[in-house]
């Protein structure tokens, strides 16, 4: 954020006042700026974007063999007849209960970023350039986020908008052609935009931000939000600035005014309540809809384990760096744990849970820190079945990263209103940030000979230091795992101290009695 | 996410939003590779490292802005004469700050206070003031061992403070705080940070109410902590203070099935008093993140100087000192910080903030677990229970008969590696 | 923790034989597709008020379960229970006079193929089904739970208590006993450890709505009492009704959480959510 003059010569001079008072030397000089603007604005200072703990544990583990970029010789060893074959990268939800399923060509889907959090033309750029994909054969699901759904991602057919009646078809056109008038996108077809082509997702979160039941019924999945990495046990949160008219009237709150959604569903209290939600849900969409249920990961074995035995399709965990439009900052660094420790609890229950029961179609989605088709596979290696990007997408249509998504005065346009973001730029950075993370997907596969991306195992792992070895059960690079090592170092000590020598002689004992 | 990092994400991502073709390294290896190069000596401060478990299903959290999140903290062992903060911080004078500053902190404090947010301020002498706006909020009065006994008592039996303060120097101190404690029926505060982690029993047996351990004062005097961090030491002193609750209870407990016959009168005290003595952290505490790790390792209150140096830093800026701009912007800055404390509990799923225990701390340090006793993220063991886990495969697997205290040295010297 | 019941006879005294292991049944099966992980119920009969304990108890062996019953005098309760607790496999999981504790994993039509539960006769009692949030789906963490502290305790607990460890630890201070790792076992012991010191059951659960975190409702039931209690937010549900009874059948009290379970048994007079923070007691009369 741009800070005034006036702000910055407070923080210089809390500075020399800490250096003054000998005993307290050490001062965080990025937490620094938390205290003066506490002290200026008298509340709670947000920040946008994930926190950004020192170890993120994906740099320590490492693909062996893999290659993003397929030689000759990966092509030569392969079947000649298989050398274009496509690799599997579908990504399957649902059929677990539901009776329809959602078929993706990607293992990968865009992670709900709201109406509100994102402006409209980022949002437009995302739903052109997912159309554009999937007329060219690559399906990609995308989330609404919590903040409502637009109105041509729920009404994108002429078969969705019969349902309604005329003085409601009318509503939502004018609706649409309000939002697209305040921001100045007149230009855009309206054809080409009213219609999807693409798997969507509606998100249920604790705002519950709509007032369509279309919401839920022209869903391809819901997802039940309990909670987002970035913000666990707190609500939804869009700083009043960005509640404009038409975010108000998607939403159905005041303009204007800041938007707090409760911390919990205010009627999903414990695991019974959510097994009574999901059933409600289920009678309303007829048991066709896929039911995806959301947490931030912090007791993830315990909320698997619940989760498992709610009726719902598929688990979604959102690791300690998940973005957001906005969360008080201490909360956003301080909860939660790191995406990559928690896929090992995650698949622990998943397996505990299937000892006693038989194996039906559960899957396992992750979200936090992963913008690249290396980290990808070492999710789905570990045991995700999908993964779930947000920042990514946002760094492909030109975020900068500096974290000020909740000011409204984001440089590159994308969650603010003063910068202008190039649409047509922006649709095409995603569709090649798409086929170029799908294309290195496929060559990870290819380079270990594989068929298919969920065939990559754990054994395709290693681990590169102790710690990573002991969070994600991998073994390091000589081959041994950290047991071994630690049981190496047992042996030295008690060498050194000559106990290895009692047994030696209770063996002698036990020859000499015989 | 410090910048270079940030930096070599968006080339990375940036390269394939403009080809749509592979890269020739990911993120990871740019990574990687940009840590080899890294400064090597560059200070990790482990407070970062530690993380807690927030409330999703397993345990609901609690909405800050819709229910009522508790702060209330008592100091004082004796339930007559008791000093309650509605806000667990204590606002430290360290240093001889000029009146302006002083009769800034002290108006903050009075406004907050009339407003139900009742802060703790340590001082030697009261806050004397021109507009005689009377103070209402507590006061500890600090004493340190120098002055003679009999001027100790004196002085504050004039001014009248809400509790004392006592600097703890060497063993001659203990014989001046029994004399206080005689003398003085409100919470007396003792800092131990020159002699801790010794004679912390025989304190406690004088009846006083509470410890105060400066982080960064023990850190800088004691040859063991010297290498160590402030979780180190704040997790001491809670499994000292938890060792002396389990003899009081047990001695508590043995009293009850028979007759007092103590003519002591200090023994009495000690042991039918509670076993609820405070523990007060200061030094190296001073953001909202570190107040509530610090409270999950085991602390009751903290020792909070952001404020005070946030009215002295206006000596040093351009302006004229105005006592009233000051006063704001202090009162500003408690209210936001009041709020952050209130909002975290709540999402952790409690609704009093001294339920933080440590088991709802993860890390992902090897030596943050070491140190704190952490539990380390994804496999909920601390490092050391692993070690110890393993070590017991192995002398099962290897048939070794090992004795109690040798087993605790090589457990020592094999976390030490 | 999910859904928990309780009745109370109005006029036991005419209705001495009559089986309200049926009803708590009935309420219980009308709730079972929410949680199915283990079941139990607490039955008080005077008739059964034996001279001797009855301390039933888990062995843990390599990943079993096993049952045993001991019937006790109580000259021989102390030794009794201090060799039990000196084997870290053994796990009390009741210690009554007059009352009979059943519990198990799975679903309350199997506890009732294994024990014949509907047929148990008595004056009140409590039942609950069990989804689990924190500790494992074993014998032993299935509710009701008692206390070696004090016979005929049981609780049954829907919710989850946020300070279980330090509220443990502390009573673990005081000299008590913990069997299991599911935090309602904490209840049981704080109740009854606060019956030891004042014998009132009103004050003893507002002490403790003082000092637990987290949402809960929970049914404390005593030889003379049943208390529905709530946390200070109404977190959890809990409501009562009361059914007047005919010339055959008894008029009583039933508390659920769900409204359904109590029209299933026809409690749909005067019904009422108890109050957050305020114990709701029903005296046996």
């Amino acid at each position: 954020m741009p800070y005034s003059k006036d702000v910055l010569n407070f923080k210089r001079n809390i500075l020399k006042a800490a250096v003054g008072a000998s005993q307290n030397s050490y001062f965080d000089q990025d937490k620094l700026i938390l205290d003066v603007r506490k002290a200026i604005d008298s509340h709670v200072p947000y920040s946008g974007l994930g926190a950004r703990p020192p170890n993120d544990y994906f740099p320590s583990i490492k693909i062996i063999g893999a290659r993003l970029q397929t030689t000759e010789q990966d092509d030569l060893c392969h079947d000649h007849h298989e050398k274009n074959t496509n690799i599997d990268t579908n990504l399957i939800i649902g059929g677990r209960y539901s009776s329809n399923f959602i078929l993706t060509n990607t293992p990968f889907f865009v992670s709900g970023m709201s109406y509100g959090s994102l402006k409209l033309p980022a949002k437009i750029a995302l739903h052109l350039a997912l159309n554009r994909l999937a007329k060219e054969g690559i399906k990609v699901m995308m989330n609404t986020g919590e903040g409502g759904a637009l109105p041509w991602e729920l009404y994108g057919s002429d078969e969705a908008r019969s349902y309604v009646s005329k003085r409601r078809q009318d509503n939502i056109l004018n609706y649409a052609e309000r939002l697209l008038r305040e921001h100045h996108l007149d230009s855009i077809d309206r054809d080409h935009l009213f219609c999807r082509f693409y798997p969507l997702i509606t998100q249920y979160a604790s705002g519950r931000f709509w007032r369509d039941p279309s919401y839920l019924l022209n869903a391809d999945a819901i997802e039940i939000k309990i909670g987002q990495g970035a913000k666990i046990g707190h609500g939804g949160l869009l700083p009043g600035p960005k509640v404009t008219e038409l975010v108000a009237e998607n939403r159905g709150i005041p303009p204007y005014k800041v938007a707090h959604s409760p911390s919990r569903h205010l009627d999903i209290l414990g695991p019974e309540d959510l097994v009574a939600k999901i059933l409600e849900l289920r009678e309303i969409t007829d048991w066709k809809i896929p039911i995806i249920v959301k947490i931030g990961s912090s007791r993830v074995y315990d909320d698997i384990e619940i989760i498992l035995k709610s009726y719902a399709d598929a688990a979604s965990i959102d690791g300690l760096v998940g973005g957001t439009g906005a969360a008080p900052w201490e909360l956003r660094d301080i909860i939660g744990i790191n995406t990559l420790p928690s896929l090992k609890p995650a698949k622990e229950a998943i397996y505990d849970y299937y000892l006693n029961h038989q194996d039906d179609k559960f899957q396992l989605l992750v979200h936090g820190g992963i913008w690249d088709a290396e980290r990808i596979a070492k999710c789905i290696a570990l045991g995700a079945s999908g993964v779930g990007i947000g920042t990514g997408f946002l760094l492909c249509m030109g975020c900068t990263l500096v974290q000020d998504c909740y000011t409204n005065m984001c440089p590159a346009g994308l969650t603010g209103s003063y910068e202008k973001l190039d649409i047509e730029k922006s649709i095409d950075s995603i569709v090649n940030y798409v086929k170029g993370t799908l294309h290195e997907l496929k060559n990870i596969a290819r380079s270990l000979r594989r068929k298919s991306i969920h065939d990559i195992r754990k054994e395709d792992l290693v681990a590169m230091d102790q710690l990573s070895s002991i969070a994600s059960d991998l073994p390091l690079e000589d081959g041994q795992t950290y047991r071994d090592i630690i049981k190496g170092r047992i042996a030295t000590v008690l060498k050194e101290k000559n106990l290895i020598g009692v047994k030696t002689q209770l063996y002698t004992d036990q020859f000499r009695n015989q | 996410m410090n910048n270079s990092e940030k930096f070599l994400i968006r080339k990375s991502i940036l390269e394939l939003a403009r080809t749509g073709m592979p890269r020739t390294t990911s993120i990871d290896d740019d990574i990687r590779h940009n840590n080899q190069n890294k400064n090597k000596y560059e200070t990790v401060n482990l407070w970062d490292y530690v993380t807690t478990l927030g409330a999703q299903l397993s345990r609901p959290a609690y909405d800050p802005y819709r229910e009522t999140i508790n702060l209330d903290t008592t100091i004082g062992r004796n339930s007559s004469y008791n000093v309650n903060l509605t806000i667990p911080l204590l606002i430290y004078e360290n240093m001889l700050f000029s009146n302006d500053v002083l009769e800034a902190v002290h108006r903050t404090l009075n406004r907050l206070a009339e407003e139900g947010n009742v802060l703790g301020f340590v001082s030697e002498s009261e806050i004397k003031n021109t507009t005689a706006d009377k103070r209402k909020y507590p006061w500890f009065k600090k004493i340190s061992c120098n002055t003679t006994a009999a001027n100790q008592l004196k002085s504050y039996q004039i001014d009248s403070p809400q509790g004392i303060v006592l600097e703890y120097e060497d063993h001659n101190s203990i014989k001046l705080l029994k004399n206080l404690r005689k003398e003085f029926e409100y919470p007396i505060l003792v800092d131990i940070s020159n002699i801790f982690p010794n004679y912390i029993n025989e304190i406690l047996d004088t009846g006083i109410d509470g410890i105060i351990v400066d982080t960064e004062k023990v850190k800088k005097q004691n040859e063991i902590y010297k290498t160590k961090h402030a979780i180190a030491v704040i997790r001491d002193t809670r499994n000292a203070l938890n060792e002396y609750s389990k003899i009081v209870n047990k001695k508590n407990r043995s009293n009850l099935y028979q007759d007092c016959n103590n003519n002591n009168d200090d023994d009495i005290k000690s042991y039918h008093g509670s076993a609820e003595v405070t523990l007060v952290i200061a030094g190296d505490v001073n953001t909202t993140g570190k107040i509530i790790k610090s409270v999950a390792l085991g602390a009751d209150i903290i020792g909070y100087s952001t404020s005070m140096l946030i009215a002295y830093s206006e000596i040093f800026s351009d302006r004229l000192f105005e006592i009233d701009f000051v006063t704001e912007r202090v009162y500003s800055h408690m209210i936001a910080t009041k709020e952050e404390i209130k909002g975290i509990p709540a999402a952790l799923g409690y609704s009093n903030f001294h339920n933080l225990t440590p088991s709802d701390l993860r890390t992902s340090s090897i030596e943050a677990s070491l140190q704190g006793d952490i539990l380390l993220e994804g496999v909920d063991k601390t490092y050391y229970q692993i070690i110890d886990g393993l070590f017991n495969e192995y002398i099962k697997e290897n048939r070794i008969q090992i004795s109690l205290e040798e087993r605790k040295e090589i457990l020592k010297s094999l976390v030490r590696h | 923790m999910c859904g928990i019941c309780g009745i109370m006879l109005e006029n036991y005294c005419c209705y001495n034989d009559f089986p309200i292991g049926s009803i708590l049944y009935k309420m219980m099966e009308s709730q079972q597709i929410r949680a199915q992980d283990s079941t139990g119920i607490a039955i008080f009969n005077k008739k059964f008020d034996h001279e001797f304990y009855e301390i039933e108890y888990f062995k843990k062996e390599n990943d079993k379960y096993n049952r045993f019953c001991e019937k006790v005098y109580p000259e021989r309760l102390n030794t009794v229970l201090y060799d039990l607790n000196q084997d870290p496999n053994v796990i009390i999981s009741t210690c009554a006079k007059q009352m009979s504790l059943i519990k198990d994993v799975g679903l309350v039509r199997d506890l009732d193929t294994k024990y014949n539960i509907r047929s148990i006769q008595g004056t009140h009692g409590i039942g609950h089904l069990r989804i689990a949030t924190s500790s494992r789906v074993t014998p032993d963490n299935a509710h009701p739970f008692s206390t070696t502290i004090m016979a005929d305790i049981a609780v049954v607990h829907n919710g989850e208590i946020a300070n279980y460890s330090k509220l443990k630890s502390s009573l673990e201070l005081q000299g008590y006993h913990f069997y299991s790792r599911c935090d309602s076992e904490v209840i049981a012991v704080f109740i009854a450890d606060q019956l030891l010191k004042h014998n009132d059951i009103e004050r003893a659960n507002h002490e403790f709505i003082n000092k637990a975190d987290g949402p809960f409702t929970y049914i404390v039931s005593t030889p003379n009492c049943l208390a529905l209690v709530r946390d200070r937010f109404g977190a959890r549900k809990g409501i009562f009704g009361y059914n007047p009874g005919t010339r055959d059948y008894p008029s009583f009290w039933a508390i659920a959480t769900d409204l359904s379970a109590l029209d299933c048994v026809g409690a749909n007079l005067y019904v009422e959510t108890s109050q957050p923070g305020k114990p709701k007691i029903f005296y046996k009369k």
